[in-house]
């Protein structure tokens, strides 16, 4: 039979149906991250046949194993003139993790509060009393006293330093000295940032300090539903101490269906105000709640930190946004991140090849679906351990370039005071370093030293972007057997054998060492040739040049 | 001798055109070249690479006489002629002193080359035609019946069955029939068939390894339901938290196995992996995973594929390694309120690794069936004629439909699993069928 022992079924609405004699040119293709990419064939189908329908599925199995080794969704069936079909399928990982592109956030510590001015109070004077008028007959006259209003105070808050001196930014409530209050009067300023989302408030935390101590003002946090309730979770008085900040979650300290967060000062009684009546809050942060594996809401407490990592943000994506997705293995990451939000809207998989990338030392693949059809995606660990063993006989081309290679790094970013600081890494030893400067936004929780290191380890040696062709099965060093080409999973170290090693290919840590053990990007297999193209240490198309990279083929 | 258009692959058809009965044809020329083999060019390499074996198109060459008295005659037969070569049909040849024909289905085609001559009183007609046909000629249908049980263990049929003698020249599709008798309630909703020249079943009894800490938690009880008379029962706890298996198989030919465990539990989710263990150290490739299996019955689950014996060398065209005894481990999550029951092992062959031949089909439906499924190579489906008169198809959950090659004994090996419905005693009728594939025009 052909296509080198691999079946070929599609699953549509009428059920499965085998297709491996009717086709033609078949390449699948796996990549990491991503896990199955695509698969690609021509079919016999006569033009009277209806059309493919949506919501078709493609496997390609190892028809000797009945193991999987590739498989999709159809995107893009070309119905031609000749009767033959250009099918083409994206990979259900790459796919799902691409369908919504909308705002999303985790975790925000930025102030981006909406305020809008309130009247907080009048400015009084008092006239009137004896007055001296110089008449024909003199004499004197008066005036009643009385208050009369000269302006009216408003007052907002802003994003600003407390008026104390002191340099730390946030949210400054103030009233300025003389001002005739009424009872009760607010002055508020709202987050609104989850309901822009789409989500939901799970938690927040904040400082604050005030200019007096007293009990005739209260700084209240509230958590609102946007056109709906609201809950004041916490009421607390004018104090000169500054409290340590309490993590307030959904569930137990407000309701779980409030997605909008707001401080405001409140008045008690009428009065004049005295100096420094003022109340400064800080070190905001919220959280919004995240889903669990299994499709519930994660408990208040469970997201109540001032960092998230990918893993959170991975599991809480794949429930959320990928419906064909469930979560599978979840492998949690090195970097804690303090800021997580797009506002503008992003797609799930923009986002976590952001994340992966900072992190190092996770990414992520969706492999073979399960009985009812949805796909398990997990989020793997860079693997250290070699697992694929080949050599180079059916070709092996490795251009190298040391444009990427450097072993110096400046690295700044500003520390939690909000002054730069810079820290340099250098592996040079030859006396003519490469250098290259990373600018954080914000400083890292593992320090700057740790992120040079982690830069270094990448660029040391020279990444290979290049290509060896497998043409027969391969050594599978993890399971111990010979895995058919198109079974070789992108993502994995393999070592090339035949090549000529340089003095420090006797390493015995098996990273990328940019001489025989490589990095597999990605796996091409066409079933015409029965040879499998393995890219090496390259970047992964993302969906739209992926598609472009099919139709142009 | 004969050439005939025919509507079906019979002993006994129904002509649509006799092409040599003198009425008025006569075939003058006939040759029917074997195809051509289709090869890949290899890349840096010497030599090609095979990755599979296609044939082009065969084209046969037939060179057809018309004559008679009566020009319209000849006219009516020269359309009749036409329309046979339109559409696809089945062309029946009978080569000359053979008692048994092949069949060609041969795709639309117009004649090459028409010749008239002009006889005194006979019209004369030659008609050249190339006529293009699927690679390979097929023969009568080869059937034999069966019937399977489920016990591996069992040297008559267990598991398993042997097609011998297979005629042809290249492998052909296999259609099985499954049958089960009413008293088994229905076919069980999922199985395995695995087709193949290479290796054999090789099975172990399956006991748990007893926890250093709680050596009671395991014990051996009689069962006649089990394989082998006896099953080993795990009782609930969670201390340790898993229970290992160890499997030790004997005179393991080198490849890659399916391993199959009999299992049973009341309902419940449950994780099993394989592990395997090269001196203490224990490779665990793929984490616990869920298993699908029958509560309150023995059924087979499906632990994966490995190699055993563990990363043991490939057979080349020079040697092969020889057969050796092979351990693997099997771990299982324990429930605290359940105890698991298993008694035996079984590895069923899936050549992937070795040069070997071999389909390994997995196929399921989320229906009962009715009692009996059809496993069809030809067509690459699966169904079932159930009860309201469908043919309702199965999905298929993996791999090749079974084929069988000539030369060699084949081994079908037939295993439910999960199974509604799986003793080991249970019969499954098998009538099996193939049409032989011929590049030759009869081999035999």
């Amino acid at each position: 039979m052909g296509q080198g022992s691999l079946a070929v079924v599609m699953t549509g609405v009428d059920g499965d149906e085998a297709v491996t004699d009717r086709i033609s040119n078949l390449v699948v293709r796996n990549s990491s991250p991503g896990g199955y990419e695509s698969v690609e064939f021509d079919m016999q189908r006569r033009l009277a046949e209806k059309r493919i329908p949506d919501g078709t599925v493609v496997r390609v199995f190892d028809a000797t194993t009945g193991e999987q080794v590739g498989g999709g969704r159809v995107i893009e069936p070309g119905p031609a003139e000749d009767g033959i079909w250009r099918v083409s399928c994206l990979g259900e990982g790459f796919a799902a993790l691409q369908d919504q592109d909308e705002p999303y956030m985790v975790v925000d510590a930025s102030l981006q509060p909406t305020v809008q001015p309130s009247v907080i109070g009048v400015r009084e004077k008092t006239i009137g009393g004896k007055q001296y008028k110089m008449g024909k007959n003199g004499g004197r006259a008066s005036v009643p006293k009385q208050k009369v209003i000269t302006g009216i105070v408003s007052a907002t808050a802003k994003v600003a330093g407390p008026p104390d001196g002191t340099e730390t930014e946030g949210l400054l409530f103030e009233i300025p000295q003389g001002t005739s209050t009424s009872a009760s009067a607010v002055i508020a300023a709202q987050i609104r940032t989850p309901y822009l989302c789409g989500q939901r408030l799970g938690a927040f935390i904040y400082r604050y300090v005030c200019g007096i101590t007293s009990s005739s003002y209260t700084l209240r946090a509230d958590a609102l539903t946007f056109g709906g309730g609201s809950d004041t979770v916490a009421t607390h008085t004018f104090t000169q101490s500054s409290p340590a900040g309490v993590w307030k979650v959904h569930g137990t300290d407000f309701d779980s269906t409030r997605d909008w967060f707001q401080l405001r000062v409140v008045t008690g009684a009428a009065t004049t105000t005295l100096a420094n009546v003022w109340a400064h809050a800080r070190t905001i942060v919220l959280r919004t709640q995240l889903f669990a594996a299994d499709g519930s809401v994660r408990s208040g407490a469970s997201v109540a930190s001032l960092t998230a990592g990918v893993h959170d943000v991975f599991t809480d994506l794949v429930v959320r946004r990928c419906p064909s997705l469930k979560v599978g293995t979840v492998t949690t990451g090195a970097r804690a991140f303090t800021q997580l939000a797009w506002y503008d809207g992003a797609t799930a998989k923009d986002i976590l090849d952001e994340l992966c990338e900072a992190d190092g030392t996770v990414t992520y693949h969706a492999w073979e679906a399960d009985a009812a059809g949805r796909t398990a995606i997990n989020l793997d660990p860079v693997t250290t351990a070699v697992r694929y063993e080949v050599n180079s006989k059916d070709g092996y081309n490795a251009p190298t370039s040391s444009g990427d290679v450097y072993d110096r790094v400046v690295v700044t970013a500003p520390d939690p005071a909000g002054f730069t600081r810079r820290q340099v890494v250098s592996r040079n030893t030859n006396g003519r370093p490469r250098s290259k400067t990373i600018n954080l936004d914000a400083w890292p929780t593992e320090g700057l030293t740790a992120v040079g290191n982690q830069f270094l380890d990448k660029y040391a040696a020279p990444p290979n972007g290049g290509v060896v062709v497998v043409g027969e099965r391969v050594r599978d060093l993890i399971t111990g057997r010979w895995v058919h080409p198109a079974a070789i999973k992108s993502g994995n170290l393999i070592r090339v054998l035949g090549v000529q090693p340089n003095p420090d290919s006797l390493n015995p840590d098996a990273k990328r060492d940019g001489v025989t053990i490589f990095r597999i990007a990605s796996n091409t297999y066409t079933a015409d040739s029965g040879t499998a193209t393995l890219e090496l240490d390259q970047p992964v198309l993302n969906q739209d040049r992926a598609l472009a990279a099919l139709l142009s083929s | 001798m004969s050439w005939k258009f025919v509507d079906s692959i019979s002993a006994s058809p129904t002509t649509l055109l006799d092409l040599h009965d003198g009425a008025p044809f006569y075939v003058a020329e006939w040759a029917a070249p074997p195809p051509a083999v289709r090869g890949s060019s290899g890349v840096s390499s010497d030599g090609s690479i095979e990755p599979s074996t296609s044939f082009e198109d065969r084209t046969l060459q037939v060179l057809l006489d018309m004559q008679s008295v009566d020009a319209d005659a000849v006219a009516v037969a020269f359309q009749a002629l036409a329309k046979m070569l339109l559409a696809p049909r089945w062309l029946r040849y009978l080569p000359p002193t053979a008692t048994k024909p092949v069949f060609f289905r041969t795709r639309a085609c117009t004649p090459a080359e028409i010749e008239e001559f002009r006889l005194i009183a006979v019209r004369n007609k030659q008609v050249r035609i190339d006529l293009p046909a699927e690679p390979f000629g097929y023969g009568l249908a080869v059937t034999d019946e069966v019937v399977v049980n489920n016990d591996p263990t069992n040297a008559t049929n267990g598991m398993r069955f042997t097609i011998a003698d297979v005629k042809g020249d290249v492998p052909a599709p296999l259609r099985l029939d499954l049958s089960v008798t009413s008293g088994w309630l229905a076919i069980p909703k999922a199985f395995m068939i695995q087709a193949g020249t290479y290796g054999q079943l090789h099975n172990a009894a399956a006991a748990w390894v007893p926890p250093p800490a709680a050596p009671t938690d395991v014990t051996t009880v009689n069962d006649s339901s089990a394989i082998g008379g006896t099953k080993s029962v795990l009782a609930a706890g969670s201390s340790p938290a898993y229970g290992n298996v160890d499997l030790t198989f004997a005179d393991v030919t080198p490849g890659d196995y399916r391993v199959l465990l009999r299992f049973t539990s009341p309902a419940g989710a449950r994780r099993a992996c394989l592990m395997q263990r090269v001196g203490s150290y224990e490779l665990n490739p793929t984490g616990l995973q869920p298993i699908t299996y029958q509560s309150g019955q023995f059924s087979w689950v499906d632990l994966g594929v490995v190699r055993l014996p563990f990363s043991t060398r490939r057979a080349t065209e020079w040697d092969a390694p020889a057969a050796s005894s092979a351990t693997i481990r099997a771990v299982f999550e324990r429930s605290t309120t359940d105890a698991l029951t298993i008694d035996h092992a079984v590895l069923v062959p899936v050549p992937g690794g070795d040069r070997s031949v071999g389909r390994f089909l997995q196929a399921s439906t989320p229906t009962d069936a009715e009692l009996s499924a059809v496993v069809d190579g030809r067509s690459e489906q699966v169904w079932s004629h159930i009860s309201d008169g469908r043919d309702m198809l199965w999905s298929l959950s993996g791999g090749g439909f079974p084929q069988v090659v000539p030369g060699v004994p084949n081994q079908i090996v037939l295993a439910y699993a999960p199974a509604v419905y799986n003793p080991r005693t249970m019969p499954t009728t098998v009538a099996w069928s193939y049409n032989p594939r011929y590049l030759y025009l009869r081999g035999d």
